[in-house]
């Protein structure tokens, strides 16, 4: 159906997306169900959109965050919370599916190369990343994590532009913090992801 | 590099010393890097090495990074779907991307049509990126010329929550392939080519007139396409990295860039751009680069092969290798025309055409296979001799010309027409004072049409302002100011004072007893009206806080005295009157009228209202969005909200909260400020998509509904309710009259005023701006610019427009439109045309016309006519009726007009100083005629057909507005004299100034342009909103009328600038 909405807005996926923010706000989780909820509705939306686009319109990342915020998010249940702040919670953990699809993607492709068999859904190509060496990814991934693991905020702010395309003010804002910190936080991701590749490279 | 004694490993804990350095010193500029690190280290070594690793491996990240981060902001460009909205556009397409944007074909909503528009690169937010692409803007904004590709309009536009607003411009679409591929697929001859090319140096010439030098011309940066009639038409685009040379910003000199990323393309590059030395590229290195796309055009080949080559060879073979002669790829091109592209590409800037004027016009040359005048010896031994002659004098003009980097030209232009007269020491050093004095004027002139086109725009007034300044008399120089200069002194001191403040202005109110209350972030002030001395000052212990607010006389004020406190005190005093605590951090606060009540907002709890006597808490309003206000008198509270998902303005009454509120509806951007009016019966929010919207509070009626084109800041109605002042983001403070729907522009600030306030007897206005100044505003002066509208159905084309001898009064006539009367100082307008010259009265009303001679009973004119003009004896009339009918000569103490044939299809008549009548006609000629008797005296036929008439108050320099775009002067006694080009569309309206010094002239291109008639140059542009059909200056020069086609009659006054 290439008319299908690209994001599903069911009222149970609505009402279970919404009821996991809330309780990510609260700090009652780690995000990580929401992750999960919005990583299988941004994956069919992926597909979907790159399916019924045209070759020359790649995805968009970010647009399909929001379009996931509008979807999936009641935000007349959020009264009384305040909105901003949600939302940016909520970009934040969409960005994290973002990753994990990309990735994942890495993963099958990489298989798919050993001989393994195909993902049962794959991506096409010309989503992001789809250019690069598969194991060039895989290797960022370990290093975002690696970097998470030392300066967790640093990782934060490189995810959400590397993966989500955000702007250093709007990773600023994402993560909460100043711009100034924002740029000094990016600046040390590119050093330290940078040793960590170029260590894994030459490493084997 | 010294490196740390272990190999950085990827989970050895990082040192917060380390990092804390590391990040002073990777946002510092690249040169000062290694100062910055040695000045935070000192001499701690294992730091300083761990700081350098860091940094190393920063500045050489993996290729895979920057992939993935161009991958993802291309990918997160919401703009790429088709059908897509930006701002008052429909994405259709993308067309192509530059260093900064990205290029759209788009559809524009009103008018409707298919623009090319750039939208910032998403995620190139950063200052160096959005500075450029203003200037690129600013730039654009500043020309107007067939040849380049024409901005319509700019603006911001949200993209999305949580996204950043993203900056566009909207330009003309050019539909044509890049310039050399044009002249491939059409096989266009040599000559066609050289045309061509001189067509682009025309419009690279307009450029530089207007100060601005392009940078990066290139093939591909020149579109080619068909006008009407099937001709080639190249419009040059991308002025991206082109800069203002009057521009004092130094970042704007350099090829550069801050980070070190060089701008432009390499291929095209003069040798002086490339080396980045501490020439700035000037208008000859576009010389430069249009030399190198002629080579190409002509060859299909470019001079030197640069591919793969380091920028350090590059340099080098630009810099000394000859580029291999023309006629080694096409023996035809041997000969002059290797000659003018070896010029355009000296090596030397000094060495090559002076312009790109000159360019065009030795390519043209060399069409029309007459001599050009490119010799390089020859120009090279011009200049050298004038060098030769005056050293000193030399030096003291091109510190004069570095001012003006394009009149650098001057130096070979005047060297060569002074050759003859300096033939004394003496004479050179005149030569040299009078080329001074012309580089003088010439740049007063260019400074007034950048003014000039400034004063009216978005954040122009700062520049505005600078250059009106830098031309007051006082230093000795000759003062060289004309009607142009008073208009933009007065355009840009709209405010009667001007006291010094604070940063970040938040709240403003003029209390009864004559001073301000004034909060910015952290302070509180009490500041006296008149002298702007601070009376009183609270200072918040901490920072930053939510602004303060204080009730309506003044007396007590609401601080954020912690991040989750309020005091209520009094202003005076200082005494606490309350003092509440709230659960989360506050981020606005506001107080009722009567300053019992206290509103607070936390989010995300809401807003809490308490009264301050009680200090019992009346209620908690939940979706709260920041922006809320009391009325006055305390009866009703306003705030924004979300409310069914939608952003609402909610209104209730403090004597009742329990009744639900009254909901308006509000713009999609969510509401800035709140304002009631005094009798809390209508509310004004502002909005920051420029929406400014006026509701009756009971009935929800929109009463105005008005949009601005950049943000809004502070709203405040006028203590009679019939005004409302808001603050803009493009620095105005724009006054709009609920009554009339007039807006009146404020400009003055330098930066965004974003708090206003009414005096309580509503003449005055004081608004605070980021400028960190508090301005007054007097509203009973008269504006700058003021217009009114005449209702007409038809397209007005000949109409007479006259002041009354004390400048008070326009009278217009636009028959059989109407005729009317326009008391500028009153703002009144009475039914009828009445002009008068001497004691001749020319009147019209619904009756016809009537021509009185001083007290003598009025002559009825037996038919209508188009324009009627007295003489200067006072003694006769003349009136011409138009399309083939007669002339009608009046003369003293005769009762009937004397009558002459057919005059054919007048299109000006006047008297001239000595009594001669000089009209112009549809059939291509201007007469003179005997002033007694209509006698035809001369004839000059002119080319292009005439269309409106001026004579200068003294002599006999007669302007003719021409189909041709052009006002050429012409003489009986000394024939046709100078042609003054810059419209852009048919001339149909001059007038001369009093003083006969300066020109104005208005053309279809919907501008009025003043020129300097001695100097036969521009001075001043004047934008319109339609064609201007007639002009006239003032008897004392100080107001320019207008009346448009459509009716509207424009005044530009200037008196404001005239004692100055």
């Amino acid at each position: 159906m290439d008319d299908a909405p690209q994001i599903a807005s069911d009222p149970q996926t609505r009402a279970n997306v919404t009821r996991e923010l809330l309780r990510a706000r609260r700090g009652e989780t780690d995000g990580e169900t929401l992750t999960q909820l919005l990583y299988a509705d941004l994956h069919r939306a992926a597909g979907a959109l790159l399916r019924r686009e045209r070759r020359d319109h790649t995805l968009q990342a970010t647009a399909l965050v929001h379009e996931a915020w509008l979807r999936l998010v009641d935000t007349a249940e959020l009264r009384g919370d305040d909105e901003t702040a949600a939302r940016r919670q909520f970009v934040g953990l969409a960005v994290s599916s973002m990753r994990r699809i990309l990735v994942e993607h890495a993963r099958a492709r990489l298989r798919d190369k050993r001989g393994g068999g195909r993902g049962k859904e794959p991506l096409p190509d010309d989503l992001a990343a789809g250019q690069e060496d598969p194991s060039e990814l895989l290797d960022l991934d370990a290093a975002l994590d690696a970097l998470a693991e030392r300066r967790p905020r640093a990782a934060k702010i490189a995810e959400l532009r590397i993966y989500g395309g955000l702007s250093l003010a709007e990773a600023a804002a994402a993560v909460d913090v100043a711009l100034t910190t924002a740029k000094g936080e990016w600046a040390l991701a590119q050093a330290l992801l940078g040793r960590s590749l170029r260590g894994r490279t030459t490493d084997g | 590099m010294d490196r740390p004694a272990e190999p950085p490993s990827d989970h050895a804990p990082l040192d917060d010393r380390v990092v804390a350095v590391f990040a002073a010193v990777v946002d510092a500029p690249l040169a000062e890097r290694q100062r910055t690190l040695t000045e935070l280290c000192g001499d701690d070594e294992p730091l300083r090495a761990a700081v350098s690793a860091l940094l190393a491996e920063h500045d050489a990240p993996p290729p895979i990074l920057g992939r993935l981060l161009d991958e993802a902001t291309r990918r997160r460009d919401p703009t790429q779907a088709p059908g897509t909205r930006i701002g008052p556009f429909r994405i259709l397409e993308r067309i192509g991307q530059g260093g900064m944007g990205i290029v759209y074909r788009a559809l524009q909503d009103r008018p409707s049509r298919v623009v090319a528009l750039k939208v910032l690169s998403a995620g190139r937010g950063d200052s160096e990126h959005v500075s450029r692409f203003e200037r690129e803007i600013e730039v654009l904004g500043r020309l107007q010329h067939p040849g380049i590709c024409r901005i319509f309009g700019a603006g911001t536009a949200d993209l999305g929550p949580g996204l950043d607003r993203t900056q566009w411009f909207a330009m003309e679409i050019v539909d044509g392939p890049p310039l050399v591929q044009f002249a491939q697929q059409n096989q266009l001859d040599v000559d066609a080519r050289c045309l061509l090319l001189a067509a682009v140096a025309d419009a690279v010439q307009h450029a530089h007139e207007r100060g601005v030098v392009h940078r990066d011309l290139k093939p591909s940066n020149i579109l080619v396409t068909r006008d009407d009639h099937g001709a080639p038409v190249a419009k040059v685009l991308d002025f991206g990295i082109a800069h203002a040379v009057a521009d004092d910003d130094a970042a704007a000199m350099q090829t550069r860039t801050r980070t070190g990323m060089l701008l432009g393309t390499i291929d095209y590059m003069s040798p002086e751009q490339l080396n980045g030395g501490p020439l700035r590229p000037d208008a000859r290195s576009d010389v430069y680069s249009l030399g190198v796309v002629l080579y190409e055009l002509l060859a299909f080949r470019l001079p030197h092969d640069l591919a793969g080559r380091t920028l350090t060879e590059v340099c080098r073979i630009v810099a000394d290798r000859p580029a291999p002669p023309l006629s080694r790829s096409d023996r035809r091109l041997a000969g002059d025309l290797e000659t003018i592209v070896q010029k355009a590409m000296a090596k030397d800037a000094a060495d090559r055409f002076a312009s790109a004027a000159d360019f065009a016009a030795d390519l043209r040359r060399h069409v029309r296979r007459e001599p050009v005048l490119a010799r390089r010896p020859t120009a090279i031994y011009q200049l050298k001799k004038f060098a030769q002659r005056n050293r000193a004098t030399v030096a003291a003009v091109a510190a004069t010309m570095a001012l003006l980097a394009i009149g650098l030209v001057w130096v070979a232009v005047l060297a060569a027409k002074n050759d003859a007269l300096a033939t004394s020491e003496q004479g050179a050093r005149k030569t040299a004072e009078a080329a001074g004095r012309q580089l003088r004027a010439s740049l007063y002139r260019s400074q007034m049409r950048l003014g000039t086109e400034a004063m009216f725009a978005a954040g122009g007034v700062a520049r505005a302002r600078q250059i009106a300044a830098d031309w007051l008399p006082g230093d000795g120089s000759e003062d060289l100011r004309g009607f142009e200069w008073r208009l933009l002194w007065a355009s840009c001191h709209d405010e009667t004072a001007v006291w010094p403040s604070l940063p970040a202005p938040a709240r403003l109110r003029w209390l009864h007893d004559n001073r301000w209350f004034v909060s910015h972030q952290v302070e509180v002030r009490c500041v006296d009206a008149v002298t702007g001395r601070v009376l009183q000052e609270y200072v918040s212990p901490v920072e930053p806080v939510a602004p303060s607010a204080s009730s309506a006389d003044g007396r007590v004020f609401a601080q954020t005295t912690a991040p989750s406190e309020v005091t209520v005190r009094e202003l005076a005093t200082g005494a606490v009157r309350a003092q509440f605590a709230f659960p989360g951090v506050i981020e606005n606060v506001t107080l009722s009228g009567d300053g019992q009540l206290c509103a607070v907002f936390t989010p995300p709890h809401g807003i809490a209202i308490h009264e301050c006597a009680t200090k019992a808490q009346v209620i908690r309003l939940d979706g709260a969005q920041g922006a809320m206000a009391f009325s006055d008198d305390g009866g009703r509270f306003a705030m924004a909200r979300i409310s069914a998902n939608a952003n609402r303005v909610a209104i209730w009454r403090t004597t009742d909260w329990q009744q639900p509120p009254i909901e308006l509806p509000c713009s999609e951007a969510g509401v800035l400020d709140l304002a009631f009016d005094r009798a809390g019966a209508r509310l004004a929010f502002s909005s920051y998509d420029g929406r400014l919207r006026v509701h009756a509070v009971e009935s929800g009626d929109l009463v105005l509904d008005a949009r601005h084109d950049d943000s809004l800041r502070g709203v405040a109605f006028a203590p009679d309710g019939a005004r409302v002042a808001v603050g803009c983001r493009d620095y105005a403070v724009y006054v709009h009259d609920l009554a009339d729907g007039s807006v009146r522009a404020l400009r003055g600030h330098e930066g965004i005023p974003s708090a206003v306030a009414w005096s309580p007897d509503g003449r005055q206005l004081v608004s605070a701006g980021d400028d960190e100044t508090l301005r007054v505003w007097d509203l009973t002066a008269a504006p700058v610019r003021r217009e009114r509208r005449w209702p007409t159905l038809h397209t007005i084309e000949h109409a007479q427009l006259a002041w009354s001898t004390d400048g008070c009064e326009l009278a217009l006539r636009a028959a059989p439109q109407f005729a009317a009367r326009w008391n500028v100082d009153a703002d009144r307008t009475v039914e009828g045309f009445a002009a008068s010259a001497g004691d001749i009265t020319i009147a019209t009303d619904r009756q016809g016309t009537t021509i009185r001679f001083g007290a003598a009973l009025p002559v009825p004119s037996p038919q209508p006519f188009r324009f009627l003009a007295a003489s200067r004896d006072g003694q006769s009339a003349v009136a011409a009726v138009g399309r083939d009918g007669p002339l009608l000569l009046w003369q003293r103490g005769t009762a009937t007009p004397r009558e002459h044939p057919s005059a054919g299809d007048v299109r000006g008549i006047d008297w001239l100083e000595d009594g001669r009548i000089v009209l112009v006609d549809g059939t291509d000629s201007i007469r003179v005629l005997a002033g007694g008797d209509l006698e035809e005296l001369a004839v000059q036929q002119v080319p292009q057909c005439t269309l409106a008439l001026a004579v200068p108050p003294t002599g006999d320099t007669i302007a003719i507005g021409c189909v041709d775009q052009t006002v050429r002067l012409w003489s009986p006694s000394r024939g046709m004299g100078a042609v003054l080009r810059g419209h852009t569309g048919h001339v149909q309206a001059l007038a001369y100034s009093p003083d006969g010094t300066r020109l104005a002239s208005g053309s279809r291109d919907r501008g009025v342009r003043i020129w300097d008639v001695a100097a036969a140059a521009e001075v001043a542009v004047l934008a319109l909103t339609g064609q201007p059909v007639a002009i006239a200056f003032s008897p004392d020069g100080s107001r320019l009328g207008v009346l448009q086609h459509d009716g509207l009659a424009i005044v530009f006054d200037a008196r404001r600038g005239m004692d100055r």
